[in-house]
């Protein structure tokens, strides 16, 4: 985790273009995605835990896209870090989703710490977005008193919160890139070079 | 549902002057508390108190401020309608039945809980229009830049991508009326839904894109970023106006708090479900 | 002293194959004022970013040769040592700004450098006050216009007080009066010969005297040639001509005149308006005094002709839509006493206020008018994107609010001006067989259809590719031909050569033109009146949601009050006219032979109105 810490404090030697795209990418959607945070929180209140299974993966895709796109450590990180810019003033429930949200990317960047960020595949993708789910999940686990709910709901809980990261956000997130790069739109990055390959 | 950024104008109004960080540190713990309540009394308090220091302290016209505002009502209401009928628990089949309607039936426990979970989202919300309403997202980020010591290439790439977001919104505008000129059909359908978010995303994703690079250069092209800190035009300093409002904010809650637990209205405390 | 010198420059992008600009060796003198031409892909942009570092501190990608500025190598230079020394403003006016405000914006630059805050505060007035923004400090960003969005842009590079200044193509965004604005800025600060100024542009007729120096980039990325605009524009037309490179209207003018014997070889073309008053004052007079022999070059099919024949056509030919055995006069669009709002109630502001306007099949109409005056919203009412009220709009006779919009694809087409976001599929082929799966033809009549289409606009080689790969010009070209592939017979296209280099503009005009021809009705929403001027043969002037006038497009270069109300400009050869006593309306090369030949015939103080109607009568007899 120390290496990690180190870039993100790298950021100081991030290109502006990368910084851009990453904020870019978090800001617009952390905008976009506003209603259904309200939305998110009357559903959670509604179907209890099972609703946040199918919206958390779309959570964490812009952070996957991030990475994927620019494939600079800790950029799945930086882009939480814009999106709360946006929810904490934004949302009545400010730090209460900002944080799972920065802890999901995290869990994002995980899997790509093992390979020291030298992969960047569809396994890579899915095992990273099933990562952020876990890890998000975890994260609001014991202060939504999910221990309290019968083992089998628990079970659900997590597979699905592993599978939507996997593809709402993992899966999706490489489709929507590589489409992206169909048009030549992201010629500077390296996502281009697995494209053409 | 979506929260009106602030619009310029309304200058001068107290809380405008304050430095955003001491707006946020004032409401933060009380918001934290909010999660935690249970009953309806301690959010009303808060709902009240809000938007009191908000339209008295800032003079934003009421007319206004409920204008932005009826909407969170709504949201609040539905959920006095909806809870007691998902609502179950240890007390929820116990309790009185107040309406019976065939096999739906409306208990006063899944009554109280839906008013104090509306009331308690309407508290969150009328604390962060105390906030959304009376900061500009710039000076917020610069305060965040000044006073938290956020890098300054984080908070001014930020600043940057706001700007993006209006863009979006006149893009999506555009790509739906170029659709419709293509003969997309314009059903709603899930299908058609479907295929419209995907023929949607990829230009407004290219678009996106390509405004971050070219601000990226015009930001490069005007030395962003080569030295390791800035100069600041306009200072965001933490002054005896934004000590004393912080204080007063959380003498005032805590009093509040105090009062209803003296009163015996304060509910036990759980984690927001 | 060279400001900027190099040597073999070249660039290739990230992800690019070939390289652009491709070994040029250039240099820029200290103080001078040069413009840098080029047509579309020349790497002029390029040029640009290494002029001031951007390249290769922040674009990735490979630079092979060497450019110096203020005598240092650019890639031994620090990116803010660069910033202080050579300023750059884009062509988006919005896309460079970071905040939110005029003051913060400027100050912006100078915080990146550690400028202390009363040394801010003396910079930003002295910027504002030299654009003539003084006042604006406290201003929102996004209420200001084009115009002055871009000379925000300017004043934020001079208050980081480089030492040269480039402009990469500040005006293609902006309306004729913005563009007349920023150009004032820029004649201003040439003066001060201290300053340095590149300005990259594809055209600028009104900014030539000014200009110390041109130079002119080929198709493939080298330098062409350079000198001053006069040796330049006079001595190698042709050659210009030949490579797509812009060529001021005047020399053109005095060009097709030469060809065709009136201009003598001794008199130099002009460049600019002024040049050309006197010139052709002084040729024609000569001519009618020396030379009787009756010119023929009137009859004289060459191709050169070709441009200025269309002119003629059209200057007075409004009343008749030149459509052969053209007996119908119905309308291909009729709009009766429609009225728009911006909102939903009845007092919100009115954009459109009871438009009257009767677009007969087969025409070409130009829709001009300020920004903001409702064109737009106009055409999205005659499409059926925003629907009009019952009654009020109909295409080909039909009222569109009994049309579903599937059906009306197929009569009207509408040409965004970004043509991206009308891509609805994932290669050429696919975006052009779209209209017609929706129309349920067979397989091989859409194979037929399509292949055919990709032949008639030039895009073949193109039907696997991603529609966003495309040139900016391609993709125009394809986004008119998904409108026409069904069979559509009215086009509507938003602004067609805005944003646009000449190259790009011109062979999208050619392509509606030839569309005309073949009798379909072509309506563009425009700010260019060089458009209104060769090619439309009628115009419509929309100012605050009224239709001021309509009729032929030489009549209205001859109501000054409606142009300056709807911030138009005259062309360059409407300028030129109103300089030289006896002539009106445009002065086209038909219009200055007529002249000629009359002048045989009759005396100096012949009415032009007889001119123009004999003009007309040549036009009728062909």
């Amino acid at each position: 985790m120390a290496e990690f810490g180190n870039q993100l404090m790298g950021v100081k030697n991030w290109e502006t273009r990368d910084l851009l795209v990453v904020a870019a990418l978090g800001i617009v959607p952390g905008l976009a995605l506003l209603p259904v945070v309200f939305a998110g929180f009357t559903i959670r209140a509604a179907l209890g835990p099972l609703g946040t299974v199918l919206n958390s993966g779309l959570f964490y895709l812009p952070g996957l896209m991030a990475l994927y796109i620019v494939r600079k450590p800790g950029a799945s990180i930086l882009n939480g870090i814009f999106v709360s810019l946006v929810w904490i003033p934004l949302t009545p429930f400010g730090l209460a989703v900002a944080i799972p949200s920065v802890i999901a990317r995290i869990g994002s960047e995980i899997p790509f710490l093992f390979t020291r960020y030298r992969r960047y595949d569809s396994g890579m993708m899915a095992a990273s977005g099933a990562s952020a789910g876990l890890l998000a999940l975890g994260a609001i686990y014991i202060p939504s008193s999910f221990q309290t709910l019968a083992i089998p709901v628990q079970v659900g809980l997590i597979v699905g919160h592993g599978l939507s990261g996997a593809l709402l956000s993992g899966l999706l997130g490489k489709l929507l890139a590589d489409k992206l790069a169909d048009t030549g739109v992201l010629s500077a990055y390296s996502v281009v070079d697995d494209v053409e390959a | 549902m979506r929260v009106e950024l602030p619009d310029q104008g309304d200058k001068g109004g107290v809380l405008q002057r304050l430095n955003p960080v001491s707006k946020l540190l004032a409401i933060t713990p009380v918001m934290g508390l909010l999660m935690l309540v249970t009953d309806p009394y301690t959010p009303l308090a808060f709902v009240v108190i809000g938007a009191l220091v908000t339209v008295v302290l800032d003079g934003i016209s009421l007319v206004r401020y409920l204008r932005v505002a009826a909407p969170l009502v709504a949201l609040a209401a539905s959920f006095v309608f909806i809870y007691p009928f998902v609502v179950s628990g240890p007390s929820g089949t116990t309790s009185e039945i107040l309406v019976s309607l065939g096999p739906l039936r409306v208990r006063e426990a899944g009554l109280w809980v839906g008013a104090a979970t509306g009331l308690r989202i309407l508290a969150l919300s009328v604390l962060s229009l105390l906030f959304v309403l009376t900061t500009e997202t710039e000076s917020f980020l610069r305060a965040l830049v000044q006073t938290l010591s956020v890098p300054y290439k984080i908070g001014y790439s930020a600043m940057a991508a706001f700007r993006f977001a209006p863009m979006l919104q006149s893009d999506i505008e555009r790509v739906r009326a170029a659709h419709t000129v293509r003969g997309v059909p314009d059903n709603n359908g899930l299908r058609d839904r479907l295929y419209r978010v995907r023929s949607y995303a990829i230009p407004l994703f290219v678009n996106t894109i390509r405004r971050a690079e070219r601000t990226a250069l015009a930001m490069d092209a005007r030395a962003f970023g080569v030295f390791d800190d800035r100069t600041h035009y306009h200072t965001q300093s933490v002054g005896w106006r934004d000590v004393g409002f912080v204080i007063l904010f959380w003498t005032v809650s805590a009093a509040l708090v105090g009062t209803l637990w003296q009163l015996d209205a304060l509910g036990t405390l759980t984690i927001l479900r | 002293m060279s400001r900027v010198e190099t040597r073999e420059l070249q660039f290739r992008y990230r992800g690019h194959r070939e390289w652009k600009p491709s070994g040029v060796t250039l240099n820029i003198e200290d103080g001078e004022f040069a413009l840098l031409l080029g047509p579309s892909g020349s790497g002029k942009s390029t040029l640009a970013k290494c002029f001031n570092g951007l390249i290769p501190h922040s674009v990735p990608g490979e630079l092979a040769g060497t450019i110096d500025v203020c005598g240092c190598d650019v890639t031994e230079m620090s990116q803010a040592e660069l910033a202080t020394r050579v300023g750059l403003v884009f062509q988006n006016p919005s896309l460079q700004f970071v905040t939110s405000t005029v003051e913060t914006e400027v100050a912006f630059g100078l915080e990146n450098l550690r400028v202390q805050p009363p040394e801010i505060l003396k910079r930003v007035t002295d910027a504002l006050d030299t654009v003539g923004l003084s006042g604006f400090e406290g201003r929102q960003i996004n209420t200001l216009s084009g115009g002055e969005k871009q000379r925000l842009a300017i004043a934020c590079q001079l208050a980081m007080e480089p030492e040269i200044l480039v402009l990469d193509e500040p005006t293609a965004n902006l309306d004729p009066r913005g563009t007349e604005a920023v150009y004032e800025l820029i004649r201003e600060l040439a003066w001060d010969e201290s300053r340095t100024i590149v300005l990259i542009e594809h055209q600028c007729e009104s900014l030539l005297d000014a200009v110390d120096r041109t130079l002119v980039l080929d198709g493939d990325g080298g330098l062409l040639l350079e000198g001053t605009p006069e040796a330049v524009f006079a001595e190698h037309s042709r050659q210009l001509g030949r490579e797509g490179v812009w060529i001021p209207a005047v020399t053109q003018l005095a060009l097709e005149l030469r060809s065709s014997g009136v201009w003598p070889d001794s008199t130099p073309l002009p460049v600019t308006v002024d040049q050309a008053t006197d010139a052709l004052e002084d040729v024609l007079t000569e001519r009618r005094r020396f030379d009787s022999r009756p010119p023929d070059s009137t009859e004289q099919p060459g191709s050169s002709f070709s441009e200025s024949d269309r002119a003629v056509v059209r200057t007075d030919g409004a009343a008749e839509p030149n459509r052969i055995g053209g007996g119908s006069a119905s309308s291909a669009l009729d709009v009766r006493g429609l009225d728009a709002r911006y909102g939903p109630d009845e007092t919100s502001e009115p954009v459109l206020k009871d438009i009257e306007l009767s677009v007969p099949d087969g025409s070409f109409l130009a829709l001009v008018g300020p920004n903001g005056a409702g064109k737009s919203t106009l055409a999205k009412h005659c499409v059926g994107v925003c629907p009009p009220p019952p009654e009020t709009v109909f295409v080909e006779g039909r009222d569109v609010t009994t049309l579903p919009s599937r059906e009306m694809s197929q009569h009207i087409g509408y040409v965004f001006q970004n043509p991206e976001y009308q891509f609805v599929t994932e290669t050429v082929w696919d975006e052009l067989a779209y209209g017609l799966r929706q129309l349920d033809c067979d397989a091989d009549e859409i194979e037929r259809r399509v292949d055919q289409t990709l032949d008639r606009f030039d895009l073949t080689g193109y039907a696997d590719r991603n529609p966003f790969t495309l040139s900016h010009g391609e993709k125009r070209r394809l986004s008119v031909a998904t409108m026409l592939v069904v069979g559509q017979d009215v086009l509507v296209v938003d602004e067609p050569t805005y944003g646009q280099d000449r190259a790009n503009a011109d062979a999208l005009m050619e392509t509606l033109s030839e569309l005309h021809g073949s009798g379909r009705t072509i309506v563009v929403l425009t700010h260019d009146m060089r458009i209104v001027a060769e090619y439309a043969d009628s115009v419509a002037v929309l100012v605050d949601g009224e239709i001021q006038f309509h009729g032929s497009p030489a009549a209205l270069f001859d109501e000054p009050e409606t142009l300056s109300s709807a911030h138009l400009s005259r062309p360059p050869l409407a300028e030129l006219t109103d300089r030289i006593s006896w002539f009106s309306g445009v002065a086209t090369v038909e219009r200055c032979l007529e002249r000629c030949n009359s002048a045989q015939t009759e005396t100096r103080s012949h009415d032009l109105d007889s001119a123009s109607r004999s003009a007309s009568d040549d036009a009728e007899e062909r």
